[in-house]
């Protein structure tokens, strides 16, 4: 750079401000090009600015998965009603009442996942479905403000009982969080295979284990909301969701039974634990596909009962075939989700095949 | 793979600059380079970015960081490379471009190159 042209560094709060906004793994290069072109605090400012939406899409095209990004969609939209059909004299549709906050919390999601830094499976969850509950909230909150101003009528609020069963996308966005990163890391380094080998396995077997917690914790949570709903209120589908519950509950026993991959300890030099580590990513693997089903499987009772069936018994197609084409969609987006995880497992398994054993 | 009908102008530039540049190609001077390219168009910093980054996953580049300077308040930077996939991608695309140029020519004469 011309030296000529540099009249000092960019005032501190600017900086730290496109410092805080700019995406982890961007910012050490990009607030030194940033640095390095900086003429003025407004010319920084501006550039700083003009580069941050580039940057967050680019991020967010790296970062999320349209697989997961369309299972949290749906997982949000079936729970905030954005299905339901409206009642007799609803003034605002139930499609923009759970839209509302569903898109806040969908964005909220997208940017977590921008701005994620390395995290555990446990509270990557945890930190998404706390991220997801802030922005609806936050909704809220500005329709509360839009109301009170009378800018807007009280129906755009989320109806109670929606708002109890809002509490329900937050297990499964956590569990979705939790299994957003990968178990196991893509590379495994090459100096030393078997130390490598066996502290790449140590590492896995610990996301493995704190993501079938997150998850039992989370189906336990399901099961004790939905049953203390199903005895309190005794709804109509009653009858349908107590054996729902029952799969639920056989599914923690299962998961705390089996869920984890066993510790290293038992297989002892490179082969061995290469061996059980192959077994064990081939294994997870066939237990998360089946689980996606079982964890969205309520969603699709509710994209046939809300959209298709409703639809046909109110002789309106277009919602009968709304909700066919929903639910081919999050099946898609289930198979997506299985197809890229079960590529990414093959990779690694070669990756291990191809290591040298150590002479 | 790189399919080289699938690379759009700016990232026929932006590998054009990195080619260019050899070992001086980071985000400063590759957003330069691709400026005076494109001239009179402007190119967005962000823009050249987010290009490096879909040229890197489509294993069109290389980066790494290099270790911090001074002048960027002690910050380092990030260095690109052309990979045998984007170098063979940006001459499928330098020889379509000379297709191109050579067509234009025969019909419009060696005029055309004069600037307006």
């Amino acid at each position: 750079m011309d030296p000529e042209l540099r009249k000092g560094g960019p005032p501190a709060p600017i900086a730290a401000l496109i410092r805080l906004l700019i995406p982890p793994p961007a910012r050490e290069a990009v607030m030194g090009d940033l640095e390095e072109r900086y003429r003025s605090p407004i010319q920084y400012a501006s550039e700083g600015i003009r580069t941050m939406p580039y940057l967050i899409a680019s991020r967010a095209r790296r970062t999320s998965s349209v697989a997961i990004v369309g299972l949290q969609a749906f997982a949000l939209v079936a729970c905030l009603g954005v299905t339901l059909p409206d009642l007799p004299g609803q003034t605002v549709p139930s499609w923009a009442q759970g839209g509302v906050p569903a898109a806040a919390a969908l964005l909220a999601l997208i940017l977590r996942a921008v701005y994620r830094a390395e995290e555990t499976p446990l509270r990557s969850g945890l930190l998404d479905a706390a991220a997801a509950a802030v922005a609806m909230l936050l909704s809220q909150g500005v329709l509360v403000a839009l109301v009170s101003a009378g800018q807007i009528g009280p129906d755009w609020m989320l109806p109670r009982g929606l708002t109890m069963l809002a509490f329900f996308a937050l297990p499964v966005l956590a569990v979705l969080g939790a299994a957003e990163g990968r178990d196991e890391s893509p590379r495994p380094a090459v100096s030393r295979p078997d130390e490598a080998v066996i502290q790449d396995y140590l590492r896995f077997e610990r996301r493995v284990r704190l993501r079938n917690r997150a998850e039992i914790f989370a189906l336990g949570l399901i099961v004790i909301l939905s049953s203390a709903i199903l005895l309190r209120f005794e709804p109509p589908m009653a009858p349908f969701a107590w054996p729902f519950m029952g799969l639920f509950a056989a599914l923690i026993v299962y998961l705390a039974a089996r869920g984890a991959a066993p510790p290293a300890g038992a297989a002892s030099g490179f082969a061995a634990v290469r061996a059980l580590y192959q077994r064990e990513l081939a294994r997870q693997h066939g237990i998360r596909r089946l689980m996606w089903w079982f964890w969205l499987g309520p969603l699709f009772i509710g994209l046939a009962a809300n959209l298709v069936l409703a639809g046909l018994a109110a002789d309106e197609p277009l919602r009968a075939a709304a909700g066919g084409a929903a639910i081919l969609l999050l099946a898609a987006c289930i198979i997506a989700l299985n197809r890229d995880r079960g590529r990414e497992v093959r990779d690694k398994a070669a990756a291990l095949s191809a290591m040298a054993e150590p002479a | 793979m790189a399919d080289p009908s699938s690379l759009g102008q700016f990232e026929q530039l932006v590998l054009t600059a990195i080619l260019t540049l050899g070992d001086n190609a980071y985000g400063v001077t590759i957003h330069a380079k691709a400026e005076a390219l494109a001239a009179p168009k402007k190119a967005a910093l962000g823009a050249v970015y987010a290009t490096l980054d879909r040229m890197e996953d489509k294993g069109l580049v290389a980066s790494w960081l290099s270790d911090p300077t001074p002048e960027r308040g002690g910050r380092a930077k990030r260095h690109y490379r052309l990979e045998p996939a984007g170098e063979r991608a940006l001459r499928d695309s330098a020889v379509t471009a000379k297709r191109i140029c050579d067509a234009v020519q025969q019909s419009w004469g060696e005029g055309i190159w004069i600037p307006n």
